[in-house]
């Protein structure tokens, strides 16, 4: 996987900057690169759910207030869900569909009965550890599974050099090279590149998901060619 | 899926981006603490400690020093320190305090060569007819011969010099021997007979000597004689706030009748020692700056000037605690004309023992190259120097005798074969270094701060953006580049520090100490340095930024008016060429 941690990022960043490069040399650079960094890899991880930084989850609901019981972090303790927005999908046991999110102009939760439950973000101080993120409403009588899907963000990165950033070195590359240039009143035309190499790889990255031969239904027999509107034939 | 674009379109640029880049080069204004440094252009440099304007235009650490020779011992001083040096036919003479006279040749051997005179606190030197004349004031003046025999200067027709004067100064010009500074008689001149140096005045004929008064010429300040001078064909005779013009060799019959031309007032000098004849001009250091007189294209009449304007409020502060005794006898100037510099030394104390440094004002001098900086030398504490008919500069301590270095022998660090610095070219707190361990000793690290004025680039109330910057220099020294920003130089605070008692101040707190305040520092090695593992001894690991990159250093600084401040310590080569500065120019909202 072309992914780098920071401390590569950082000096190649700065090369290709045409900037002198080495250890400790651009300090009144550096700093700025890795906050741009940020920016980029902000930009860019939610730009399109990769299937890279996906990660799923089973978690069991609390009988009486509804929060999930576990934390949304990965088993080995490397990388957390950090948003409700970085869940994609949660499924009820066995349910078919995935749960809908409450909807926000629900009068009284309760009198929602008999259906498997709504996702509903947890408020600010709700969430007693930070990486419960929601609750099923209503709450739910008896034990719950519920099958998580969400996007991951390795812990520590960018405080701790060594981690890797899982996006596309090259779109980092070049995202922090365009806002570096803009901002330093560098050549248009090469602040415009360096735009220009971003937007396509990342679209290109985005393509090569999109575009993927892996089938996504695999079921066999054969799928019917036609059906019978069954209110035409009373 | 529609695809996400991060960035909106921008507008087409033009080609050239709004980051401006500046490179200054020119530097040969020298140091200036007579202007406000907020109104100074970049040429001139508001400190310029142990820098000077180089032969090819760049800004490089002087030369340093090298032991010639340690006259220290029973054989030589024997407990007396070094009053005077001069240079005559290969060899250095030195006149101690005891009042014996040495030679020194280049390769240190030293002998003594006379003895005869007493106590001395004064010695002036001159050429006569291939032969060396040293007067004290004291004693009846020597003569040394061409083979360096010394014994006192005689009238040759009757071998005695009962007639010679005993003064301080003596000079040669258009074939007479003149001496001054008689204490008996500060006002007169003794001129000797006309191509004779012993003949004086009562001495048997043929003789035209000639005793002459100079008291009732004098219109202002006191009528002292404080050093004598040849420029061209007039002799120069200095008291402190005159300067006279006489011509020697008219004759009203038989009798040498001399001819002051002119008197130049308020322009003086406080000492013999600090006349420096060039050729076209003469330099002399009085009470306010240093001063010189030359000759007017057309008219040919001989003008003053003070060409030390622009240092005098330094030069005034450093003579100012110095009384009589020591503006006399331990003020003093050299020319070194390898470089083109008159160098002119001031001690920092009246008291002799209590002298820790002889402050250099440097004068880099070049008509034709319409080069005028002066300098600043520091870190050096020197009794005496002279200049060698190779162009080379001898600088003597109390004890000891030093070689000044130049571009044919480039010593880089100061008392070279006395003392080495530590690797990472630092030194003890006193100034002194560990003993030599071999001929490849570097000597002692030379400190050195550049200090440019404030600079707005050209558009004073704008804020500018600073976004790289670059040297070109040669050597291998290290520098550190330091910008300050909006006049702020210092940073003032309390600070918990305490009397030097050790007690804390009952408030808690301390003395203020002003901190240099920089918004940017960074320090550099210079273009010739080639990386760890190539470098000889002394290499550091690690290394430092080469200036010889052409590639950008990140230079991020918001001002209005922008200072750098290059300084470092070093016993390496360095030389500055340019500063090279990226910034943008933004609005006047700050």
């Amino acid at each position: 996987m072309p992914y780098q941690t920071t401390a590569n990022l950082v000096p190649r960043i700065i090369r290709r900057l045409t900037q002198v490069p080495g250890t400790g040399t651009q300090i009144y650079a550096e700093d700025r690169i890795l906050e741009i960094l940020k920016e980029v890899y902000r930009q860019a991880a939610r730009a399109y759910w990769w299937p890279d930084m996906m990660l799923r989850f089973d978690v069991v609901p609390d009988q009486t207030s509804g929060i999930i019981t576990s934390d949304l972090i990965s088993a080995n303790g490397v990388a957390r869900v950090e948003n409700f927005s970085d869940i994609r999908s949660v499924f009820y046991n066995d349910y078919p569909r995935p749960l809908a999110q409450l909807p926000g102009n629900i009068s009284t939760a309760s009198l929602l009965t008999g259906i498997p439950g709504y996702l509903s973000p947890l408020g600010y101080g709700e969430d007693p550890t930070g990486f419960r993120l929601f609750k099923l409403v209503p709450v739910p009588s008896g034990t719950v599974n519920l099958h998580v899907l969400a996007r991951i963000t390795p812990r520590n990165i960018f405080t701790d050099v060594n981690v890797v950033i899982p996006i596309d070195e090259f779109i980092l590359i070049n995202g922090v090279g365009y806002k570096y240039c803009v901002e330093d009143g560098h050549n248009p035309a090469a602040a415009e590149q360096f735009r220009n190499t971003f937007e396509s790889e990342l679209a290109g990255a985005i393509d090569e998901y999109d575009s993927q031969p892996i089938p996504l239904d695999t079921r066999t027999g054969s799928i019917p060619g036609s059906f019978m509107d069954p209110d035409l034939y009373l | 899926m529609v695809r996400p674009t991060i960035t909106k379109p921008i507008r087409q640029q033009p080609r050239s981006g709004p980051t401006q880049a500046a490179t200054l080069r020119d530097f040969n204004g020298g140091w200036n603490v007579a202007d406000s440094d907020l109104n100074l252009s970049p040429r001139f440099a508001k400190k310029q400690i142990n820098l000077m304007r180089a032969l090819d235009g760049s800004v490089q650490v002087r030369w340093g020093t090298k032991l010639l020779k340690d006259m220290t011992g029973a054989s030589i001083l024997n407990g007396a320190t070094i009053v005077d040096v001069f240079y005559f036919n290969g060899r250095v003479v030195t006149v101690a305090s005891s009042g014996d006279v040495f030679t020194t040749a280049a390769d240190g051997t030293t002998v003594t060569r006379n003895t005869a005179w007493g106590a001395t606190t004064f010695a002036s030197f001159t050429l006569f007819n291939n032969q060396l004349i040293i007067c004290n004031g004291v004693n009846k003046p020597l003569l040394m011969k061409a083979d360096y025999t010394t014994d006192f200067l005689v009238d040759l027709a009757t071998t005695s010099n009962v007639n010679t004067p005993i003064g301080l100064y003596c000079t040669t010009h258009n074939q007479y021997l003149v001496i001054a500074g008689d204490p008996s008689n500060v006002s007169r001149l003794y001129i000797s007979n006309k191509a004779t140096s012993g003949t004086f005045l009562s001495d048997p004929a043929p003789n035209d000597a000639v005793n002459f008064e100079l008291g009732s010429f004098i219109n202002e300040g006191d009528a002292i004689i404080t050093g004598l001078g040849s420029f061209r064909d007039q002799l120069v005779v200095f008291t402190r706030e005159a300067v006279l013009l006489i011509t020697l060799g008219i004759y009203d019959g038989i009798t040498h009748v001399p001819k002051v031309n002119d008197v130049i007032p308020a322009n003086g000098a406080i000492s013999h020692r600090t006349i420096v004849g060039l050729g076209q001009d003469m330099q002399f250091a009085d009470l306010i700056g240093i001063a010189a007189i030359s000759r007017a294209l057309f008219t040919g009449q001989i003008q003053p000037d003070r060409v030390s304007r622009l240092v005098d409020p330094a030069f005034q502060k450093t003579v100012n605690p110095l009384g009589n005794t020591s503006l006399l006898n331990r003020v003093f100037s050299v020319f070194n004309r390898r470089d083109n510099q008159i160098m002119h030394f001031v001690p920092n104390n009246d008291v002799a023992a209590s002298t820790l440094e002889t402050r250099g004002f440097i004068h880099t001098y070049s008509k034709a190259q319409k080069i005028n900086a002066f300098h600043d030398f520091r870190n050096w504490n020197w009794i005496a120097a002279c200049k060698t008919s190779e162009g080379r500069v001898v600088f003597a301590n109390t004890t000891k005798l030093y070689f000044y270095g130049n571009e044919d022998n480039q010593y880089s660090g100061d008392y070279i074969g006395e003392y080495e610095g530590f690797s990472d070219d630092t030194m003890f707190t006193d100034g002194t270094g560990l003993s030599p361990s071999s001929d490849a000793d570097l000597g002692l690290p030379i400190p050195f701060i550049w200090e440019l004025p404030w600079a707005d680039m050209k558009s004073r109330t704008s804020s500018k953006m600073s976004r790289g910057i670059g040297f070109d220099t040669s050597g291998t020294g290290r520098f550190t580049c330091a910008m300050f920003t909006d006049n702020i130089l210092y940073d003032y605070r309390l600070s918990v520090s305490y009397y030097y008692d050790g007690l804390k101040m009952l408030d808690g707190y301390g003395d203020t100490s002003a901190q240099l305040a920089p918004s940017a520092i960074m320090p550099f090695v210079a273009g010739d340095y080639r990386g760890f593992g190539v470098n000889p001894l002394t290499q550091w690991f690690g290394d430092a930024r080469p200036t010889s990159d052409e590639r950008l250093y990140a230079w991020n600084s918001k001002y209005n008016i922008m200072k750098l401040r290059l300084s470092g310590t070093t016993s390496k080569p360095l030389r500055f060429i340019t500063i090279k500065f990226h910034y943008e120019t933004g609005t006047v909202m700050r």
